[in-house]
């Protein structure tokens, strides 16, 4: 494929939405009205087809963010309170709350746009734990996004979104993010995007660390591996400050297939025990207090449920099984009428199959294949590899201002969601230090950053310039791989190994090893020191060096070259700040060996910034402010 | 590399897509099967010992393209630096 022959495509809008998940559809959504209103121009880019696009593609069971405001449920400080304990202390209050008090508005929409909510006699929605509520969520992300278009439509030839097009970097002038660079993933073009502002949310990264599966279920990771990082590497490649880059996320779920473990904990009240059947959040109870205040308050933080759960096994008292069985029988029993019993049993069976097959399907496929069925058998629950997701139990993102009005002075800089760098909003996975947004707090909160940046838009009504000499050395390095692979594959039989370059699918593989051995991966148990993360670093020195000889033999090809790039540089930020904060914080995502408990002076945020003008790294501490 | 998210089956016209499990760990035999409509879909679930069972659940309440971003709502700020969001504050109610 010769490079000469793309066609450099460029395209002119005034907010630039990057993604085409749950923030970026949130940011559709709400940006199409403000920009209907000042004569804005709204242009959504996403690399895949925005029906089924992000991690709610395969559909979901819950919502995990409902906070019932209206019915005085709880309160806006109640779920702060929750979110920081269960981050061990490291959270923004102000971007928390900024999400918390939207995000009823938009689980009402969703239900109105048709996503049926299941409800209780009374009409009321089923809550499945106090922040979650269930649905029937095979369609959630198909409603969603016909939303999202049908809002942009309003917008006539001022509202528009390109699909299958790969965003690989951003464009800056005068310490502004104007722009982005990216290629068709179909076509022979370049495109080039040029904005008054941009709205990163391209989602988190997966396949950082080696995977449990590495035969053909190397894809069945927990979140999906098309989010490879896109959005740290956007935001970090514009200078922008990033924080809580150590705070990954270790889900524990279904082994193997990765099926939720909600539904199973908090509305069949299940239990996960050991091989003997002890229950160790009771029997290793004692060890929370070691993480007090945030071990001994309730519920016990995510990371140490993990933590309890890992010494388990390294107590020889695995496999670790969730105990459906026990609670469906418990359930049941609580029915003394035979014939409703019955019922009973039949509604519980379908429910437990459906939480599988709305957002999982791939464990309902595990239970048939082996025969399980979940009224009779307990299944096996296990640890997966990190992630990085700040919508959920992980922080890492971007460091973006708070809103006006619920933000301390340092937390403050103009633009809700702005980050540091000028005109560059982030929302969703690539914002961090806001976790628990999960689905609807992500879709609140590209509504909330897209209104910011139409503001910002509106206050900068001039075009900012982009001059070609900037251009050609980005479409140059963008497309370098197929150069590389153009000039030196003849050099050998297989395509697939030449000693003139690497292609994709080894690199992401020696960047797993690097980081599943050095950096507290799974089969490490998640442990980690100073001395294996400098090794670390050493090797993936090598690695950036590497990626210079990254070749690539079609598009697709292209895509895996830049997809691992991309999450590189997200394993770069994570082992900085894993070398930074000296102390362990949350013992059940990774424990520091050489620093092996908390530390006061460590209550504070760790956050880097590469800096695009001298290619040096700096690491911030910055101190929590309630 | 393959997530198994099943899009590509629900939305075969022809329901010419069967999924496998993972060599790597699924024991063979097993297959899950959605048939899905606007407003429905179906699974046809056959364990390996070729047990079967079959589930329904609804998708969505409105019908395919219909949406109407709003949804009835209006919206009361006028200024785009008032933190009031599109349809707020009455969407905030149920």
């Amino acid at each position: 494929m010769n490079i000469h022959d793309f066609e450099t495509v460029v395209i002119e809008t005034d907010l630039l939405i990057l993604g085409g998940g749950m923030a970026a559809c949130g940011a559709a959504y709400e940006a199409a009205f403000w920009a209907k209103k000042h004569g804005m121009r709204v242009t959504l880019v996403d690399k895949a087809a925005m029906e089924r696009s992000g991690a709610v593609a395969m559909g979901l069971s819950a919502i995990n963010l409902y906070m019932g405001l209206d019915k005085g449920k709880n309160s806006v400080e109640d779920y702060v309170r929750y979110v920081k304990n269960d981050l061990m202390g490291i959270a923004r209050d102000d971007l928390v709350a900024n999400i918390a008090r939207h995000v009823d508005s938009s689980v009402h929409l969703f239900e109105k746009w048709g996503l049926p909510i299941w409800k209780d006699g009374q009409g009321e929605y089923v809550n499945e734990g106090r922040w979650q509520i269930m649905i029937h969520g095979e369609s959630y992300k198909n409603i969603v996004s016909e939303a999202a278009k049908n809002a942009l439509r309003e917008l006539g030839d001022r509202g528009a979104y390109y699909e299958r097009i790969f965003i690989t970097e951003p464009l800056l002038a005068g310490g502004r993010c104007v722009g982005a660079a990216g290629f068709s993933v179909r076509e022979q073009k370049f495109y080039i995007f040029r904005a008054k502002a941009v709205l990163d949310s391209m989602g988190g990264a997966v396949h950082i660390f080696r995977p449990r599966s590495v035969g053909e279920g190397l894809g069945r990771s927990w979140y999906p591996p098309f989010n490879s990082g896109a959005s740290a590497y956007f935001t970090l490649r514009s200078g922008a400050e990033m924080t809580c880059q150590e705070v990954r996320f270790v889900p524990v779920r279904f082994k193997d297939a990765y099926g939720p473990v909600g539904a199973w904990f908090l509305l069949f009240k299940s239990k996960a025990t050991n091989a003997k059947g002890e229950d160790y959040m009771e029997t290793r109870a004692g060890e929370l207090e070691k993480w007090a205040p945030y071990g001994t308050a309730k519920p016990t933080p995510a990371n140490l449920r993990n933590y309890l759960m890992l010494l388990e096994l390294e107590a020889g008292n695995g496999p670790i099984f969730m105990r459906t069985d026990d609670a469906i029988r418990e359930l049941v029993a609580q029915i003394p009428d035979e014939k409703e019993a019955a019922r009973k049993l039949r509604e519980l069976e379908s429910e437990a199959w459906e939480d599988f097959l709305d957002m999982t399907i791939s464990q309902a496929l595990h239970w048939a294949s082996h025969n399980i069925m979940p009224e009779k058998d307990p299944s096996e629950i296990a640890a997966c590899e990190p992630y990085f997701i700040s919508s959920h139990s992980g922080a890492s993102g971007a460091w973006v201002s708070g809103p006006e009005d619920l933000a301390p002075a340092a937390h403050f800089w103009g633009y809700p969601n702005m980050t540091t760098v000028q005109g560059l909003f982030a929302a969703g996975d690539a914002s961090g230090a806001s976790s628990h947004k999960f689905s609807s707090g992500s879709f609140t909160e590209g509504r909330i950053a897209a209104k910011a940046a139409i503001a910002f838009c509106v206050d900068h009504p001039g075009m900012p310039e982009i001059s070609l000499e900037q251009i050609d050395p980005v479409r140059q390095r963008i497309l370098k791989p197929l150069d590389i692979f153009e000039e030196h594959h003849a050099y050998t039989n297989d395509e697939d190994v030449n000693p003139r370059y690497i292609k994709p699918r080894m690199f992401m593989f020696r960047l797993q090893k690097i980081m599943d051995e050095y950096a507290g991966g799974a089969s490490v148990g998640f442990r980690t020191s100073e001395a294996l993360l400098k090794k670390g670093m050493e090797y993936l020195q090598f690695m950036k060096e590497d990626s210079e000889k990254l070749a690539a033999r079609d598009l697709n090809e292209l895509m895996r070259c830049w997809e691992n790039i991309h999450r590189m540089w997200q394993a770069e930020a994570h082992i900085r700040t894993l070398l930074f904060r000296e102390e362990t914080r949350w013992p059940g995502y990774y424990f520091r060996t050489d620093h092996p408990a908390m530390k006061a002076e460590w209550e504070a945020f760790a956050n880097c910034r590469w800096d695009p003008e001298t290619d040096r790294w700096e690491m911030i501490r910055r101190a929590i402010e309630d | 590399m393959c997530w198994e998210c099943y899009s590509c089956v629900k939305i075969c016209p022809t329901q010419a897509i069967e999924v496998r499990g993972y060599a790597d760990f699924m024991p063979a035999g097993a297959v899950v099967q959605p048939l899905r409509s606007t407003d429905a879909i179906m699974w046809a679930v056959r364990f390996r010992n070729n047990t079967m069972r079959r589930f329904k659940f609804p998708i969505r309440t409105t019908p395919e393209g219909s949406i109407e971003p709003d949804a009835g709502f209006p919206t009361a700020s006028d200024d785009l630096n008032d933190p009031g969001l599109r349809t707020e504050p009455d969407s905030l109610r149920r």
